[in-house]
């Protein structure tokens, strides 16, 4: 990755302040603590952010892709609308990972066929993203990836300095939030270099796998391999690696007239390729009826499918679903399996 | 250079269905309806054959159905009905009059590309059941322009003869004789059946066809595409004069929700129409 | 609606608290859904009974002979059966007992005299007669009865769900139990309750039963590699299982 120039700096306590000042004007959903979880969460003061990053459950794609999401409202009598809601938001402190997440689930939502629920809270929010030094956990495999460094989905992204950050403007939007709400002083220009010199170090000989770029066609040579029932047989179809990841986006809807029967809305919410009923159709046809074929089918969403239409890793290696995986299934060990580094 | 959240312009009405009224309904077997319905808002569907729509019906859902009737200059257009699911069981109570809500028409039909390909060659439809209902968008388009093609061959299968759909327009269809031959066979014959019995690949050797010059099409429930394919490619049909239609749980139709993808390909975006030769190595379609 | 359904609730051997759930509403959703059914026979909320019903909501487990006939006269009476709750849907805690023998689990509720009640088998309703829809859990959820109630009104499938309890615990951003060093039903029980259990601070007892297609090999082995011994994981699928055929392939 070519360095980036950072123009501002900013003290950590300015920082602070500069959020603060925000919380006027946004929601600000930030690392945070809440009874014993570390999770992404709406904030209502600066003092609430963590900025030691643990690993969380759910990624912060919740917030552009929310669980649950009223997309229509109608009446008995034939009224219809559209219901799309967004709300001013930033989100602060997100990290590589899942800004690369960001720009894969970007492109899905919003490449053909905009999706206007999508885009409406896209164009409400200001990301703003925070590098990380060093590997967060032993299940993250992001270097496997190439997903150590966001390569997009931020408005501003931070460099952690003595004392501070460094700033990196990717849009205006990113710009305009500092000239509203950030004290800041000029950078020397190399901040971001040294940064990432120092993060180099840390991961050490943590490379990507040998043969990324190969990966479509080695997971398409690969259909059969052994490895997909050895992994399958385990598999609970419980749906958790799903539920975590931040670029898994497919969903399902349905309609619910309230109980009155007078208004009715049609909602979509997550769902999962790995729990047995997804692809089945009406006349009871499942089309991957054994949880070998669902494995095969999203972890080639990452790695092949999918991959060729990001041209990049559709995996970014934040680990959520190895952690979240009882049976102990990982992409990373699929993907070695096929020779991905071999 | 980064690569920036910019913005892509939003499709407001992406979910949003527009009103179809029933303007007629006809009980074609037990489980299958024939609806016509007119769009209210809109002049013309402006469909291909072998499109589809996701119908509401506010309250119950959204099921993907196929237009069944040829593109048109007006705002009717046809849907054939299994009753099958909540949506489409609650389509079979409704009556003439009442609105029903659609969005489309999506996915790969046979476009005006295609259809260029088949001027002058032998159209052979190899039918399965309710696949006539999207097919007919199609036979229906090509039947009044017979003279474009050198023939028209229609072979349909049903369990039997209680399940012929559009009864009516099949023995107009086997009377116009000329270069359009309809040939039809049943599983289980009765004693109002005095045609062909067996499944609908006995139907293909009494064609007479050059696989070269020929272009099929193929439509029916999961199971027969295995035995049709195998019975076209021992008659040497090249895999790219074979067109396949198949049914998916298309959700969204905009190749987001993933229901209906099978490997790589969004059946509601590239299909449910498909050249064979471009799909035969995907493994969950076929 | 033209004609509102009329509904009936009938209770087998349980404690009824199935009941007391379904009408946990507000007044208003409770004036709402008067709206929509009918109630004729209640016995935790009104006095009348009837005899003509259209629907049949049945708590309860079936633990007598004697309780055959009566489910066998609401089925033909009723056009649509429905379970409520663990102890009809796959007989609850009440076929803890079907692990004894008769002469056992006599003796241990009643010692002064043990064949003073009439008993048998414990079963799930069915066992005995063919149930239209199930609205499963110990207890049942409020909102999942109103809406399978309404589905089954507009005439919709009841929409129960088919994969397990971790989909809905993992949407509520819960830290795994197996995390905490707790061993949970939720990777193979039935979800719809949201979660309950697991997302206030307890783990998943499979009062919801088991998904279609559970994966019990590899739940089996998750528990035994979070260091449960054989005997204690076949207590935790005892309380709500017994019925379930995958789970107890040699039960009564």
């Amino acid at each position: 990755m070519s360095a980036q120039t950072p123009e501002f700096v900013i003290t950590k306590k300015d920082l602070l302040q500069g959020l603060d000042k925000a919380l006027a004007d946004y929601q600000v959903a930030a690392l945070t603590k809440k009874d014993d979880r570390v999770l992404y969460d709406i904030i209502k003061s600066p003092t609430e952010v963590v900025f030691d990053y643990q690993p969380t459950v759910l990624s912060p794609k919740k917030f552009f892709f929310p669980q649950d999401e009223t997309i229509l409202e109608y009446t008995a009598d034939g009224k219809i609308s559209a219901k799309i809601e967004a709300k001013p938001t930033v989100l602060f402190g997100i990290r590589p990972c899942d800004l690369n997440g960001f720009k894969i689930l970007h492109e899905a939502f919003a490449d053909d066929h905009g999706d206007p629920n999508y885009l409406a809270k896209v164009e409400q929010t200001v990301v703003i993203g925070i590098d990380c030094e060093k590997i967060c956990d032993k299940d993250a495999f992001c270097f496997k990836v190439g997903s150590q460094d966001a390569t997009g989905g931020f408005d501003l992204m931070l460099y952690e300095i003595a004392d501070g950050y460094a700033i990196e403007i990717a849009t205006d939007k990113g710009s305009q939030f500092i000239s509203k709400y950030l004290t800041t002083s000029k950078a020397n220009g190399d901040e971001i270099t040294s940064c990432q010199a120092k993060k180099a170090a840390n991961f050490g000989q943590e490379k990507p796998f040998k043969n990324l770029a190969k990966l479509p066609e080695l997971f398409e040579q690969n259909k059969h391999h052994a490895v997909w029932d050895q992994e399958g047989s385990r598999c609970l179809s419980c749906g958790s690696c799903i539920m975590v990841c931040p670029t898994c986006y497919c969903f399902d809807v349905g309609d619910e007239w309230q109980l009155n029967l007078k208004k009715g809305e049609r909602v979509r919410k997550w769902d999962a390729c790995m729990v047995t009923p997804f692809a089945a159709v009406g006349s009871g046809e499942n089309f991957r009826h054994t949880a070998t074929y669902r494995l095969h089918h999203r972890i080639n969403r990452k790695f092949n499918f999918l991959m060729k239409k990001h041209n990049q890793a559709v995996c970014v290696g934040c680990g959520r679903c190895v952690r979240a995986c009882l049976a102990d299934i990982s992409p990373k060990r699929i993907a070695e399996a096929i020779g991905a580094d071999s | 250079m980064r690569t920036k959240l910019n913005l892509r312009e939003s499709d407001p009405k992406l979910y949003l269905p527009e009103r179809a009224k029933i303007l007629k309904i006809k009980d074609f077997t037990e489980n299958e309806k024939f609806f016509e319905l007119a769009l209210l808002d809109r002049p013309k569907l402006g469909h291909v054959p072998g499109q589809f729509l996701q119908v509401s019906v506010l309250g119950i859902g959204e099921a993907p159905i196929s237009i069944s009737s040829a593109p048109a200059e007006h705002n009717r257009f046809d849907m054939c009905v299994r009753a099958i699911g909540d949506v489409t069981k609650k389509l079979h109570t409704l009556n003439v009059g009442d609105i029903v809500y659609i969005r489309g028409p999506f996915g790969n039909g046979f476009a005006e590309k295609t259809l260029s390909t088949m001027l002058g060659k032998h159209l052979l439809f190899i039918v399965g059941g309710l696949g006539y209902a999207p097919l007919r968008s199609l036979i229906n388009k090509v039947v009044p322009e017979r003279d474009k093609y050198k023939k028209i061959s229609v072979l349909y299968g049903c369990r039997t003869s209680k399940d012929r759909m559009y009864a009516h327009e099949l023995d107009e269809l086997s009377k116009i004789g000329g270069n359009v031959e309809l040939l039809e066979t049943v599983d289980k014959a009765d004693e109002n059946w005095t045609g062909s019995c067996g499944v609908i690949t006995t139907l293909i050797p009494k064609i007479d066809f050059n696989p070269n010059e020929t272009i099929a099409m193929v439509v029916g429930p999961p199971i027969m595409y295995k035995f049709v394919l195998k019975a076209l490619l021992e008659k040497n049909m090249p895999k790219e004069n074979i067109y396949i239609d198949l049914e998916r749980r298309m959700k969204c139709g905009v190749g987001k929700c993933g229901h209906c993808q099978m490997e790589g390909i969004y059946v509601c975006q590239e299909g449910p129409v498909f050249n064979y030769a471009e799909v035969e190595k995907n493994e969950e379609l076929l | 609606m033209a004609t509102k359904p009329k509904v009936a609730f009938f209770d087998f051997s349980c404690c009824e608290g199935c009941q007391l759930a379904a009408i946990d509403l507000t007044p208003e959703q409770l004036l709402d859904l008067l709206e929509v059914i009918d109630i004729v026979e209640f016995r935790e909320a009104i006095s009348e009974k009837s005899d003509s019903y259209d629907i049949a909501i049945v708590e309860g487990t079936i633990t007598r002979d004697s309780d055959i006939p009566r489910l066998q006269k609401i089925r033909e009476t009723a056009k649509i059966l429905i379970t409520l709750g663990a102890c009809s849907t796959i007989a609850g805690i009440n076929a803890l007992k079907n692990f004894q023998t008769k002469a056992e689990y006599q003796q241990d509720v009643y010692p002064d005299d043990p064949t003073k009640y009439e008993t048998t088998t414990a079963r799930a309703v069915h066992e005995i007669v063919e149930v239209d829809a199930f609205i499963p859990g110990c207890p049942i959820d409020t909102d999942e009865f109103v809406r399978v109630v309404k589905n089954l009104v507009l005439g919709k499938k009841p929409d129960i769900p088919e994969y397990p309890v971790c989909v809905e615990c993992k949407r509520n951003e819960n830290v795994c139990v197996y995390e905490k060093g707790i061993q949970c039903l939720g990777p193979v029980t039935r979800a719809g309750c949201n979660a309950r259990c697991p997302s206030n601070g307890g783990y998943c007892f499979g009062c919801r039963g088991i998904i279609p297609e559970p994966n019990l090999k590899s739940q089996q082995d998750i528990m035994q590699r979070y260091n449960l011994t054989f005997d204690q994981m076949q207590e935790k699928f005892k309380l709500f299982l017994e019925r379930n055929k995958e789970v107890f392939p040699d039960g009564k």
